[in-house]
Order: structure tokens, then C-alpha cells, then sequence
């Protein structure tokens, strides 16, 4: 089954197309990356597959599923690029923003319960952040906000992992240890991966990476 | 002051819009949307002018304009983000010049400088229970939504992927916010709801380290305040807002205070990680 569906997909925040025609498939477990210049679409391009915006043409379907119909996004992770992030500029621990992505767990009342709490402790754990559950996100370094991003898009075990630019921004061995992370993911929890970099060649093992393309003037072409 | 009648009513929608007020100031602080709030309370006076002239409860006026203006700014905000800032400030001066205009046919001239400055001596039977009202639904989507308002700050699309209702969370919050507002006028005064707004909650963010910490604290510092403030302005007789707005401003500085001492004797305990 295809993860990801991408079929004649085309774009434009105004009269002028950022993405023409773009197709597009994924299969399950595979590790997928897309470089291109600034300004180029890669963001909007993931933004279209995770139905936050809406294609002018052509269509999105993640698992055979039309992107606008699914009512449960839980199998499916996203990393948004830094800059989203990095506007939080009041406290919000790291085990408080972690655990906000099991809201469709919370019953009722939508606050997080001890067992959320629990469970975004062990993740933060288990992506080797012990230390740095109790403190604001705010004041955490870029490479380390990113790793909580990732952890709190982990957290529902999603099959699919969409990341935009986790690496913008960080140092070179931050660098590493992310890509070692998503690789082990990839390999280990057959998680599909996509990946928006402009930062390839961070990647040691690039024999995980199973298809490379490149967006250039609004279309897709595979490396 | 408990033996009158008026301070009751007082006393009681203070106690309930100071509690109100900075559930709805943290939201808008973090989302860095303070000035939507100041917009909005001066934009209600044009409301209350209508009142006057149409022969109608001024409140209900603000009520009704708060709630065409919160939507007004939030649409623009949400089609023109570029724009957001232009809007809140085209709203409020557009609000404010009908105001000011109204205010020059309203009869009553003086009704209409309680809205401005804010008063204790003004507050109806009416005011009491329509603030309970409005209490009673900001606290409990406070609480039902807390996770969901949390997550929309942070981000919306990350919030609605995680399945939080974005429009229906967001439409109720501002809904709620205009009301709100608009009812915090009387008696605190429109020229000072935005201070009530913003300074218990930018006091709280100065010191927690969590957003639960800050949640708490925005409360609790705006009960303090508020009370405090109200209590001044019947024995001192002085106008509530302002009493209630130097309350925080100094609440601030002693917290800032406290920040600077407490990094003085233990530098590691405020230590900058990166
Ligand atoms: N909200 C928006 N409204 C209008 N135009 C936009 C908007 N977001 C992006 N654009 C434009 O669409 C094009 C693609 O933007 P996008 O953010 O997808 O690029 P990108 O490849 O992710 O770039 P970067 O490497 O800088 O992240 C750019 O020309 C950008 O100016
Ligand atoms: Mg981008």
C-alpha cells in the first residue's frame, strides 16, 4: 500500500503557481528526501499533503484516504520547519508540549492526565532528553527543540514522519545524531520517512535514503 | 464595605471577571494578540453610546459591538496575517470615533465616563447575573479546552493534526473574549480592561516555568489585583481601574524584583540552556 499519493498536484497562494502537476508516491517504509532552493515549495508541498492547505488541482490521498476526509491524523507525524516553532516565546515545558499531541486521548476534558504525562516522560526519555523534561521549550537550543519536535511527533507511534528542514540551524553533530535517530526509525519502527533538507550530505548511511528529488519551478524531478 | 448592597455587586462581578479576564489575557498574550483586547474595549463604547441614544442597556450595546469587532479583526487576522496588526488598530480607531461621536448626542454624559474610567457604584442586578453567565462559560471552556487553546497558540496546523476542533475552539474563544471585554468595561473602566488583560499574566510569565505554573498564577495574581484594587477604591475613593492597574504594575516590579534577587543568590537556577 502507498503511503503517500500525490497525484497531478498543483498550487498557487496567488495567481502565480508554486507547485505545477506535482506527482508523487511513497511507499510504506520508505525514506524519502526532498531538497530544493528558498522559496521553492517545499513547506507548501507538505503542507498540501497534510491538508492544511487546499490543492487548486489534483489530489492527496495518505493510505487511500483523501487528505480532506481523514478525521484522525495520528498515524502520521510532522516536524513543522523551525521558524513555526521558534515563536514560543512563553513557558510550555517540554513534557507539556509533548504530551498536547495525545489530545484525541484526553476524554472529556481536554487537559493532559497523569498516563499523558507519563508516556511523554518515557518518549522524552527514550529520544535522550531525561534532563530537559521539565524545562520551557523556550529556552532549549535549536537542535534540541527540534529533537522535542520530533519526540512530541513520535509520541502516537505514527507510521508515516513528515519532517520540514529539522536541521536548519543546527550544529554539525546535532545534525548527525537527528538523521542517526530518523534512520534508526526508519530501520527499526518501519517508520516511512519524509524528509525536507537542504542538508544531505549530513546523512552518513545514504544507502537508507530510498528516493531523492529535487523541486525546481514548481516541479518534482527524482536525483 | 460588605454592607451595602452596591459593593456586593460589585465585590461579586469583580471577583468573577477578575478570574475571566486573564483566562482569556493568557491566551491572547502567548498568541501575541494583547492589543485585540484593547481594541475591543474601546470599540464597545461606541455600543455603549447607542444604548444610551436607542434607550437600551448601554452593556448590551458593548456586548453586541465587541462581539462584530472580535470577528471583524479575527477574519482579517486569519486572510490577511500581514495585516493583523493594521486591523486591530483600524478597528479601535473606527470604534472610537463612533464613540466619541455618540458620546456627543448620548444624553447622560455621565454614564458614559463610568464605561471609560470604570466605577464600583454603577453595577446592576442585572450585570451580576449576566457576568455569572459568561463566568461560568469561560471557566469551563478554559478547563474543557485547555489543551486544545494550548495547542493553538503553539501552532494550529500541529493542533488540528494532533485533532483539535481549530474553528470551533478558536470561534468560541473569541466569542467569549468579546463578552467578556465588553462586561469588564463597567468596572474596570474601557480605557484599563487591556491592562488587566495583559499585566497579570506578563507577571506570571516573568516567573513560571511551566504553562500550567503560568495558567495558575495568571489567576491568582488577577484575583489579587483585582480585589485589592476595587477594595482601594472604595475606602480611598479613587476610580477602580486605576487602582487595580497600579496594583499590577507594582505586583510586577516586585516580581521582576524577586527574578533579579533570586538569579543573584543562585545563578544556576536560572541558567540559560543552549
Ligand atoms: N502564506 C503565504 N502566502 C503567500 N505566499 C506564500 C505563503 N507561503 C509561502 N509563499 C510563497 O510560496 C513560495 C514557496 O514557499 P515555501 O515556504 O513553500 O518554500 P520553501 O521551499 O519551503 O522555502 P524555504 O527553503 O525557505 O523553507 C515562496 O515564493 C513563498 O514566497
Ligand atoms: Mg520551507
Amino acid at each position: 500500500m502507498n503511503a503517500i499519493d500525490v497525484k497531478d498536484l498543483s498550487f498557487g497562494y496567488t495567481a502565480e503557481q508554486v507547485l505545477s502537476h506535482i506527482d508523487l508516491s511513497i511507499k510504506e517504509g520508505e525514506f524519502v528526501c526532498i531538497s530544493g532552493g528558498n522559496g521553492s515549495g517545499k513547506s507548501t508541498l507538505l503542507k498540501l499533503i497534510l491538508g492544511e492547505l487546499k490543492p487548486e488541482s489534483g489530489s492527496v490521498e495518505i493510505f487511500e484516504k483523501e487528505v480532506s476526509k481523514i478525521s484522525s491524523f495520528n498515524d502520521l507525524g510532522y516536524v513543522p520547519q523551525v521558524n513555526v516553532v521558534n515563536k514560543i516565546s512563553f513557558p510550555v515545558t517540554c513534557k507539556e508540549l509533548v504530551s498536547l499531541a495525545m489530545y484525541e486521548d484526553f476524554g472529556l476534558i481536554k487537559i493532559p492526565k497523569k498516563k499523558h504525562y507519563q508516556k511523554a516522560i518515557e518518549q522524552l526519555n527514550e529520544m535522550g532528553l531525561r534532563e530537559y523534561i521539565e524545562t520551557p521549550f523556550n529556552e532549549l537550543s535549536g537542535g534540541l527543540q527540534q529533537r522535542t519536535m520530533i519526540c512530541r511527533a513520535m509520541i502516537n507511534k505514527p507510521k508515516i514522519l513528515i519532517l520540514d528542514e529539522p536541521t536548519a540551524g543546527v550544529d554539525l553533530e546535532s545534525k548527525e545524531s537527528l538523521f542517526e535517530l530518523l534512520s534508526s526509525l526508519n530501520k527499526d519502527k518501519d517508520v516511512t520517512i519524509v524528509l525536507v533538507t537542504h542538508e544531505l550530505e549530513a546523512i552518513k548511511d545514504k544507502s537508507l535514503i530510498t528516493k531523492h528529488y529535487r523541486l525546481e519551478e514548481g516541479s518534482l524531478e527524482l536525483c | 464595605m460588605l454592607e451595602f448592597d452596591f459593593m456586593r455587586r460589585t465585590l461579586a462581578v469583580s471577583l468573577m471577571l477578575s478570574i475571566a479576564v486573564p483566562l482569556i489575557g493568557i491566551i491572547m498574550v502567548n498568541r501575541r494578540t494583547a492589543m485585540v483586547g484593547d481594541a475591543l474595549s474601546h470599540t464597545s463604547l461606541a455600543g455603549v453610546g447607542l444604548g444610551l441614544i436607542l434607550g437600551f442597556d448601554p452593556i448590551l450595546g458593548a456586548i453586541a459591538i465587541c462581539i462584530v469587532a472580535a470577528f471583524s479583526i479575527e477574519s482579517i487576522r486569519k486572510y490577511f496575517p500581514q495585516f493583523g496588526d493594521m486591523a486591530t488598530a483600524v478597528t479601535m480607531s473606527a470604534g472610537l470615533g463612533f464613540a466619541v461621536i455618540l458620546s456627543d448626542i448620548a444624553p447622560g454624559g455621565s454614564s458614559f465616563e463610568t464605561y471609560l474610567f470604570g466605577s464600583i457604584s454603577s453595577v446592576t442586578s442585572f450585570d451580576v447575573i449576566s457576568t455569572a453567565v459568561v463566568f461560568v462559560l469561560v471557566l469551563a471552556s478554559s478547563i474543557i479546552f485547555y489543551g486544545g487553546l494550548l495547542d493553538i497558540v503553539i501552532d494550529g496546523n500541529l493542533a488540528r493534526l494532533s485533532g483539535v476542533n481549530v474553528k470551533l475552539v478558536n470561534g468560541l474563544f473569541t466569542l467569549l473574549a468579546a463578552v467578556t471585554i465588553a462586561l469588564a468595561c463597567k468596572v474596570v473602566g474601557a480605557l484599563l480592561v487591556a491592562s488587566l488583560i495583559v499585566l497579570p499574566v506578563a507577571t506570571s510569565l516573568i516567573v513560571s516555568r511551566s504553562y500550567k505554573q503560568a495558567f495558575l498564577l495568571s489567576v491568582l495574581l488577577g484575583v489579587i489585583y483585582t480585589m485589592l484594587g476595587v477594595s482601594f477604591s472604595y475606602y480611598f475613593d479613587i476610580r477602580p481601574g486605576g487602582a487595580i492597574v497600579a496594583n499590577a504594575v507594582i505586583g510586577m516590579l516586585l516580581f521582576l524584583l524577586f527574578k533579579a534577587v533570586r538569579k543573584k543568590l543562585k545563578p544556576s537556577s536560572a541558567r540559560q540552556i543552549s
